[in-house]
């Protein structure tokens, strides 16, 4: 069996970047990182990520509207959304979206472990 | 033949002169006759001659002589002398003419008048005449001797007669003068007599004409007194300011003054003569007048008016009688003044009356002495007085004992309107603010003769102001505050994307460094990793503080969130070795909450309290039900929606074992950014985040210091009004995993 999948999407690459050294040092998966909403629906149907983690703030499209198609595409795709600054109407729209998690930046790794693990195994 | 009537026309003496020429040339002629025409005897010539000149020469003499009655007797003397003289000397004379002749002269002599002596004289010449021819035998008339004797009888005897007759006539004329004079006398008497009577008379009538001059004078000076008398009356009438109308008996105007003029608009002349009853507003006061004046003789009272123009006005009016010097009613008079602006006056006054004793602002008025002489209920209720109490007493009686003023006539006088504020006291001996404004009332001239004070109890206002002030100051700090929020949530989504960079790059070289097994660079990577946690922390406060108002209020259960939230600090208590003490009262009642918030609460206050005890100690939670008996609980200034009297509430209360707040920062505590934790242990947001939470809630907190040490932290939440609100807030509950999240936030902290 091939390593499970996590897709990085964010518009800013360090982030991403950082994220997946963590992520790939800490765990078996494997992290792929895309940093736009086209790109990573792109990234989404070429590649069939186990696990997405998406930003909100995006330029073009957005976090929410790239979710949706994420969710068009993949309905049983778990995707956790990121934010810099919680806000519940946010928070919201993201759950009706179909997202199954939203955090907080600084994503704290070992929350964020626990959670992957939580949906992973 | 001299006639009575001739007379007066010829002379006298011419008639006696001629009559003497005819009597000369008779005898001559008689002497012709006797001589027989032959020549006379020159003495008889002689004497006829000088009988000639002697009749020239009376001619001559002045009439006051030949009118006189002795030179006719001495001619008749002369004459008869001569004459006879010739007579007897020619022979003449014998017996029958002599007779003839002497009756001639005694006819002349005795003759009633001359035409009777003349007649006498024909009757007694013509019998001669008849006798004589026996004796003479006939001859020529021419030259009978007894013929020619005829004439000079005749003419002796006309003479004679003449003579007599004028000496006759002159003497009647005499007598008759002198009856003449004694009745002229006595017309004369009588004149006088008149004359005395007339000036008698005179003197009377003068009298009398004084007398009436005098009358007159008096008269007059009466008459003109009269009339300065009536002048002087009218121009009392007419001057007078009160109108005077009189009428006479059957109620017809005979004076109307200038004053009634005025108030009526009728000219005097229209209305004099016409019935009195128009110039009433309704006949029936005329008719009371009437009625008042016939009863009682007079009327005194208000009636109503009606001008020209139909305006009715009131008048106060004194009627009576007109009475004539007999004492019969002529008429009657009224004087009468327009008394509507003092009515109208008076109404403005009950008005103010009414006002003053409506309204809330006490009044009180006062003489020069400061004794009460007016209050109106509102002063008497806001002092606790009766009105009645007040009037008569000093005006110090408002003033509490320690604060009594000298009474402020000065003030009063020397400004219009003297305000001030200061405390008044009750009967009671209660004392509260008051607001008063003074003024001098002055009469006419000048003079004050009291002091009008307006009262008002400013209890209400002065807190209102109060609440208003600090209103202003919370708006003022949240205004503060908000845009400080406003700003670090801007500033935190900039700051928290690179912060996760950070996050990330440390995770990274810190399994780098615990690869290597170099301890000094994990101990560099642990506090960077806490100076990003600090710096996160720093960021989520000033987000907390800033979220939009918005709250989740959802029915919940107190205790179980009190619980729930010690839970998450349950570490830190075990950490510090902090007696947990909980004394939670079973059955609350559910409260509307925002779980999530309420917990943040309890974290930030627990947290504090633990913070507060470093060394140990004991941190004490109990919540309990309680029925307000006391509104108004403020800590730090700050109001929370007015709780009342009599309402149910949910108390909660956290109370530590530690310092206690510093004296001087209670005020503070819940200002942004204040903490008097040491630099880097606290963001100074927490109880700034958690009031504005409370707030949120309708709720209150308080913070305070217990006698027997340490901070002690009340919460109470409206039990009745979230249950209510409850209800109302149903439908909206929200659906969505929203706690799903929150859960998360404790790891934040």
């Amino acid at each position: 069996m091939s390593k499970k999948k996590i897709l990085l999407i964010d518009d800013e690459e360090d982030t991403s970047t950082l994220l997946k050294l963590n992520i790939e040092a800490a765990t078996d998966y494997k992290a792929l990182v895309a940093t736009s909403g086209e790109a990573g629906l792109e990234m989404v149907k070429a590649h069939h990520p186990d696990l997405v983690l998406l930003d909100i703030m995006m330029p073009g499209m957005d976090g929410i509207e790239t979710l949706k198609r994420i969710k068009a595409a993949a309905p049983e795709l778990p995707v956790a959304m990121v934010t810099a600054v919680w806000k519940q109407e946010e928070a919201k729209k993201c759950f009706d979206a179909g997202a199954y998690e939203y955090i907080t930046k600084p994503v704290d790794f070992e929350h964020l472990n626990t959670a992957l693990l939580l949906k992973l195994l | 033949m001299a006639v009575p009537g001739a007379e007066d026309v010829v002379s006298r003496l011419h008639a006696f002169v001629l009559l003497r020429y005819t009597l000369i040339i008779a005898m001559g002629y008689l002497l012709l006759v006797a001589h027989d025409f032959s020549s006379l005897p020159s003495s008889l010539v002689v004497i006829l001659g000088a009988a000639l000149v002697s009749n020239l020469v009376i001619t001559r003499i002045p009439a006051r002589i030949t009118d006189s009655t002795g030179f006719t007797a001495c001619f008749i003397a002369g004459d008869t002398v001569w004459i006879t003289g010739i007579l007897l000397y020619s022979g003449v004379m014998n017996t029958d003419f002599f007779y003839l002749y002497f009756l001639v002269i005694l006819l002349a002599a005795t003759g009633e008048n001359l035409r009777l002596i003349a007649i006498g004289a024909l009757v007694v010449c013509g019998a001669y005449i008849i006798a004589l021819p026996p004796s003479a035998g006939p001859a020529s008339p021419w030259t009978s001797e007894s013929l020619i004797r005829i004439p000079f009888l005749f003419t002796a005897a006309v003479f004679y007669g003449h003579l007599v007759d004028r000496t006759r006539r002159e003497r009647r004329r005499v007598v008759e003068a002198t009856d003449t004079v004694a009745r002229l006398e006595e017309i004369q008497r009588h004149l006088d007599d008149r004359a005395r009577q007339v000036t008698l008379a005179n003197e009377e009538l003068e009298r009398e004409i004084m007398d009436r001059k005098r009358a007159e004078g008096e008269l007059r000076e009466m008459t003109r007194a009269l009339q300065a008398a009536k002048d002087y009356a009218e121009n009392v009438i007419q001057s007078s300011l009160d109108m005077i109308i009189s009428v006479d008996e059957n109620r017809k105007v005979v004076e109307f003054n200038r004053a009634a003029e005025q108030a009526f608009g009728y000219r005097k002349a229209e209305v004099i003569g016409t019935s009195i009853d128009p110039l009433y507003a309704d006949p029936s006061y005329g008719q009371r007048v009437v009625d008042d004046i016939e009863t009682y003789g007079s009327f005194t009272d208000e009636v109503m008016n009606r001008r020209r123009n139909g305006e009715a006005f009131c008048c106060y009016i004194s009627a009576s009688s007109l009475r004539d010097p007999n004492g019969r009613v002529v008429g009657s008079m009224g004087i009468s003044r327009d008394i509507t602006a003092q009515k109208r006056a008076e109404e403005a006054l009950r008005w103010l009356e009414k006002a003053v004793n409506t309204m809330e602002l006490g009044v009180t008025i006062t003489d020069t002495k400061g004794k009460i002489v007016y209050a109106n209920p509102a002063d008497g209720r806001m002092h606790g007085y009766m009105v009645e109490e007040l009037i008569g007493k000093d005006v110090a009686i408002f003033s509490p004992p320690d604060q009594s003023q000298p009474f402020a006539l000065d003030q009063a006088n020397d400004m219009d309107i003297w305000t001030r504020e200061g405390f008044n006291v009750r009967k009671d001996g209660t004392i509260f603010p008051v607001q008063l404004m003074s003024g001098a009332v002055t009469n006419a001239a000048g003079e004050t003769i009291g002091i009008v004070t307006l009262c008002e109890d400013i209890t209400t206002r002065r807190r209102v102001e109060e609440e208003l002030q600090i209103t202003q100051l919370q708006l003022m700090q949240s205004a503060k505050l908000e845009s400080v929020g406003r700003l670090a949530a801007g500033v935190a989504h900039e700051v928290k994307n690179p912060l996760h960079i950070l996050q990330q790059g440390l995770l990274y070289l810190s399994r780098v460094s615990l690869r290597q097994g170099d301890d000094q660079v994990a101990v560099v990577v642990e506090k960077m990793g806490n100076a990003i946690k600090r710096a996160d922390r720093v960021i989520m406060g000033l987000l907390d503080f800033s979220a939009p108002s918005n709250i989740d209020m959802r029915p919940e259960d107190l205790n179980a969130l009190v619980e729930d939230s010690v839970v998450l600090v349950k570490h830190e208590l075990a950490m510090t070795r902090i007696a947990l003490v909980e004394e939670l009262q079973a059955d609350l009642p559910p409260l509307m909450l925002d779980r999530h918030k309420i917990q943040q609460v309890f974290v930030n206050i627990f947290l504090n309290a633990i913070q507060a005890m470093p060394t140990g100690g004991t941190l004490t939670i109990g919540t309990y039900t309680k029925r307000l008996t006391k509104s108004g609980l403020d800590v730090g200034r700050r109001k929370t929606d007015s709780f009342r009297i009599g309402e149910a509430v949910v108390v909660t209360q956290v109370a530590d074992t530690g310092p206690g707040i510093p004296p001087g920062t209670l005020d503070r505590v819940f200002d942004p950014f204040f903490t008097t934790k040491p630099t880097g242990q606290g963001s100074g947001l927490g109880l700034s985040v958690t009031r504005k939470i409370i707030e949120l809630h309708g709720a209150m907190i308080e913070i305070s210091n217990r006698r027997e040490g340490g901070a002690l932290v009340t919460l109470m939440f409206r039990a009745e009004r979230s249950q209510q609100d409850a209800q109302e807030a149903d439908p909206e509950i929200e659906q969505g995993g929203i706690r799903h999240v929150e859960e998360k936030d404790p790891a934040y902290r």
